[in-house]
């Protein structure tokens, strides 16, 4: 019988496998990122050129060119402007909604759970959504609101409500309702109870859950491609301009989706492993 | 030959020295218990033993082969967790018959061992079924099952009945000791509870805050305790502990009471069980603070000395006790234990 | 007190807007898709979209490129996955570095692909400069359709896998770690701890992410558009072609209810594959 692999042989084989793909995998995920920053960061000329180098040049003169280009400026507006309303829209609806499924027992409550449950597991608005830009942008042709900013931020909001509703509903189970009882006894009615207990201790979470329906609203690609026109967002700028734009355009307007999004979601990343439950071990 | 011998092992988590220095040795075929309050580093040991963790410092040898640097699937031992770990997605009979699978044992033999071994624990009938079909005692039995199917020359044992209700705890301590003891295997036991140990084991090594403090048969453990901490922690109400002075050298007076001690000491710890006391003409005088008839005796608390401390008797459950009342208890003088400053056992 | 309608009141909003603005869109696309123009049910709409000569050549692409990247997601985040598990400095930033993608639109991501791809870009420059080829290769456009194919797999397998990994991620998580110890005591190396005992405890978790993302992989649309142009028509390229560029919601909504169709299909493919049996429960 051969001699076992000993403990020591084993962790050292697993560290080094860790290792390895830790770096491996890492180099995959920020190496295009970097390459992308490349070319946005150099003049429009080298974009086009060949070879390409391998830092970048720190020119933001595509940067500058893209913020000058025909309508890039209102369609970065458009975008800030929807995701924004998505935003509001999304927590002012959710977190009511996640409020009370945490704290109140009512009938139709497990229903009504299931049924956010559900879309994130089955995400119906998923996959409607892209079925969903259909009818909503002939309902709001018929009514003559198709091409609006809050159409739109309506329909993103539709995407980021699951999340809002479970995000608030695991936030506001944190808090113990002891606390707001106690705020009752103590003469506070239920708002105050609200605003003055509940608040501060929900606040960081409810800022997480807002600025994730923003990303989502962000990048978006179908639906505002589909419904704006007059009124067109940086995602459905750079689609429709895609066989026409010039090389840096595409480069520059790419990082311009992708720079302030991953800061956001650098920012809350503990809220969003802690909705995802991926929990420290 | 399965005797298990631990040499020196350590083991710290960060900061936290769990484990300082251990030596045990664990003669083939004995039933050793690990007893200790959580924290104390029994589970750590065996864990170590098992191979899911690994020591800092020592050695672990089981018969002639060293085995402290072997990966677990390769030391050959079987282990019952305290949260059964039986298998969910498999049956009673895949989950028995797991370690068997895993040494590529031919089908046949595989399917007699399960068999025999699944009578021996009357599971015989239940082996298609799957874990959350099953009872947390029924569960706690295929975790012995499997551990037994195997039959392996070691079996571990981390606190298997802790999560059992208390009366089919005591159902499986009385099955676990007559099936343990037909397979003939050196045990392991972890355990909180020292009822359990003073009823499974052949020896037990009391452990605290990373140190074996005394390693001996239950009964030399309960007669002869080597530390107050040990002494405190066997036995149910724990032993009695006041302060003595020696009058002169050999003679020492403690609670009114004179009786001989070791010589050569002018303060000692004087350690009495409340089950060696009987009420007298005169003896330790007490203050009676509470009565409690148990049936079987009765229980007399009193607080004595400065600073206070609590001070039990079981008395006879004939005779009538009240509060307040004064008592003279003397002691059965061969239970008598010495105890020197730093707690430990002199005479 | 208005306690009792209280929770009433805090979902109503919620529970009007998702009315308004699924339930009722949704049925608004069923009957669109099967109402002629003169409001009689009819399959008109879908016969003009299979007979169209780019519907097949769709739905081929769309089935193929899901079958591939699914699969290679999978087995990525699987690998990834445990790799998390075991880690015990550094976890958290891997898995945030791993998780970026997560916040990228499938529009950037296509684009970010783009430089690499494109005849001037970096993967060209990386093999010249290593000496693999004399000039750049071209790898998108229509003469080189296989290689398009590459690209947008490598684009989406970039993009997405982290949806997976986080589902993962979340479902190991909630394994205890008994199992794999008891495995390990009674002789299961790395291998079969793998096999046979995480992976059949994470068939939730499994059926959660293979759903989704194959629903996901079904609506693929931005990333193709960057990489391909219209040299690599896909559903949901073309339902927008038909709304947006052709205005014919008709023929686009008959578009969206192939997409739905197939997506109910796969969905109950892998609820019933992937479902844990009677009496088993983790």
């Amino acid at each position: 019988m051969k001699t076992p692999v000993t403990l020591e042989q084993a962790q050292l084989r697993t560290r080094r496998v860790l290792l390895i793909g830790g770096v491996l995998a890492t180099a995959w995920i920020l190496l295009p990122l970097y390459f992308l920053l490349i070319n946005a960061f150099s003049s429009p000329e080298t974009v086009s050129q060949f070879p390409k180098a391998y830092w970048p040049e720190g020119n933001t003169e595509s940067m500058a060119f893209l913020l000058g280009f025909q309508g890039v400026i209102s369609a970065l507006i458009n975008s800030l402007a929807v995701a924004a309303m998505t935003m509001v829209i999304s927590i002012f609806l959710g977190a009511p909604a996640g409020y009370a499924i945490a704290r109140y027992d009512f009938p139709g409550k497990t229903s009504f759970r299931m049924l956010i449950m559900l879309t994130r597991a089955f995400p119906l608005p998923l996959l409607a959504l892209p079925l969903l830009a259909l009818p909503l942008a002939v309902f709001f042709i018929r009514h003559g609101i198709d091409d609006t900013l809050w159409g739109l931020a309506m329909v993103h909001s539709m995407l980021a409500l699951p999340f809002a509703v479970l995000i608030t509903y695991s936030l506001f189970s944190g808090v113990p309702v002891e606390l707001e009882e106690a705020a009752w006894v103590f003469g506070c009615n239920k708002w105050q109870a609200f605003t003055r207990v509940v608040m501060p201790l929900a606040a960081p979470g409810l800022a997480a859950s807002a600025v994730f329906a923003f990303v989502i609203s962000w990048n978006e690609v179908f639906a505002a491609a589909v419904l704006t026109i007059e009124n067109r967002t940086l995602t459905a700028f750079l689609l429709q301009s895609l066989n026409t734009s010039p090389v840096y355009l595409k480069f520059a307007g790419g990082a311009l989706l992708v720079v302030p999004a991953t800061i956001f979601m650098f920012l809350i990343r503990k809220h969003l492993f802690a909705m995802w439950g991926i929990s420290n071990r | 030959m399965a005797d298990i011998r631990i040499a020196n092992v350590t083991k710290h988590f960060g900061a936290f020295h769990a484990l300082k220095g251990i030596d045990l040795h664990v003669q083939d075929q004995e039933f050793m218990v690990l007893l200790g309050a959580s924290g104390c580093g029994k589970s750590t040991l065996l864990r170590i033993i098992a191979g899911l963790e690994t020591a800092d410092a020592g050695t672990v040898h089981v018969g002639d082969e060293r085995i402290d640097h072997l990966q677990a699937k390769d030391r050959r031992l079987s282990m019952v967790f305290q949260n059964y770990a039986v298998f969910p997605h498999l049956t009673v009979f895949e989950n028995i018959a797991f370690g068997l699978r895993m040494q590529k044992r031919p089908e046949a033999e595989v399917k007699k061992k399960v068999q025999r071994v699944a009578e021996l624990v009357h599971l015989e009938a239940l082996l298609e079924r799957y874990s959350g079909q099953l009872s947390g005692g029924q569960r706690q039995r295929v975790a012995l099952a499997r551990a037994l199917a195997v039959e392996p020359r070691v079996i571990l044992m981390d606190e298997p009945l802790s999560n059992l209700d208390a009366l089919l705890r005591l159902e499986m301590r009385a099955e676990l000791k007559t099936i343990l003891a037909q397979s003939k295997t050196t045990t392991i036991y972890v355990t909180h509870d020292q009822v359990e140990a003073m009823s499974l084991a052949d020896r037990i090594a009391i452990m605290n805050q990373g140190v074996i403090v005394q390693c001996d048969t239950p009964l030399e453990i309960y007669r002869n305790p080597a530390t107050t901490f040990v002494a405190g922690f066997i036995g149910n109400p724990p032993m009695n502990f006041v302060p003595a002075r020696a009058v002169e050298d050999g003679v020492f007076e403690a609670l009114g009471h004179r009786l001989s001690g070791p010589l050569g000491h002018a303060k000692l710890t004087l350690g009495i069980r409340p089950e060696d006391l009987q009420s007298a003409n005169n003896g330790f005088g007490i203050d009676v603070a509470v009565v409690e008839p148990l049936g079987a005796h009765t229980l007399v608390t009193a607080f004595v000395g400065e600073p206070r401390q609590v001070f039990r008797a079981a008395l006879d459950s004939s005779q009538h006790y009240q509060a307040g009342q004064r008592l003279q208890l003397i002691p059965t003088l061969d239970r008598v234990r010495w105890y020197d400053s730093s707690g430990h056992l002199i005479a | 007190m208005s306690s009792r309608w209280l929770p009433y009141a805090l979902i109503a909003p919620v529970t009007v807007f998702i009315a308004a603005l699924f339930l009722y869109p949704f049925v608004m696309v069923a009957s669109q898709a099967f109402t002629g123009s003169d409001g009689a049910l009819t399959l008109a709409h879908f016969r003009t979209m299979v007979d169209h000569w780019k519907f097949a050549g769709a739905l081929k692409n769309t089935l193929w490129l899901a079958a591939i990247v699914v699969p290679l997601q999978l087995c990525l985040a699987l690998a990834l996955a445990q790799m998390v598990t075991r880690l015990q400095r550094g976890r958290d930033t891997m898995l945030y570095i791993w998780t970026i993608p997560l916040g990228i639109s499938d529009l950037a991501a296509g684009i970010i692909w783009l430089a690499i791809f494109e005849q001037t870009g970096f993967l060209n420059t990386l093999m010249m400069g290593v000496g693999v080829v004399n000039e750049p290769v071209g790898f998108l456009g229509y003469a080189n359709l296989g290689t398009t194919l590459l690209a947008v797999v490598m684009a989406e397998v970039w993009r997405a896998t982290a949806i997976v990994l986080v589902i993962l991620v979340s479902g190991m998580g909630l394994i205890p770690k008994e199992y794999n110890e008891a495995a390990e005591v009674f002789g299961a190396g790395a291998w079969t701890k793998f096999w046979r005992m995480t992976l059949p405890l994470l068939k939730p978790s499994l059926q959660t992410a293979l759903i989704l993302r194959t629903i996901l992989a079904f609506e693929v649309f931005a990333v193709v558009a960057v990489l391909s142009g219209t040299q690599f028509p896909v559903l949901m390229g073309e339902t927008y072609e038909r709304q947006f560029t052709l205005q014919d919601s008709a023929v686009a909504s008959a578009y969206a209810m192939v997409i739905l169709g197939i997506s109910i299909v796969s969905t109950a493919f892998f609820l019933r594959f992937l479902r844990t049996p009677e009496g088993v429960r983790a």
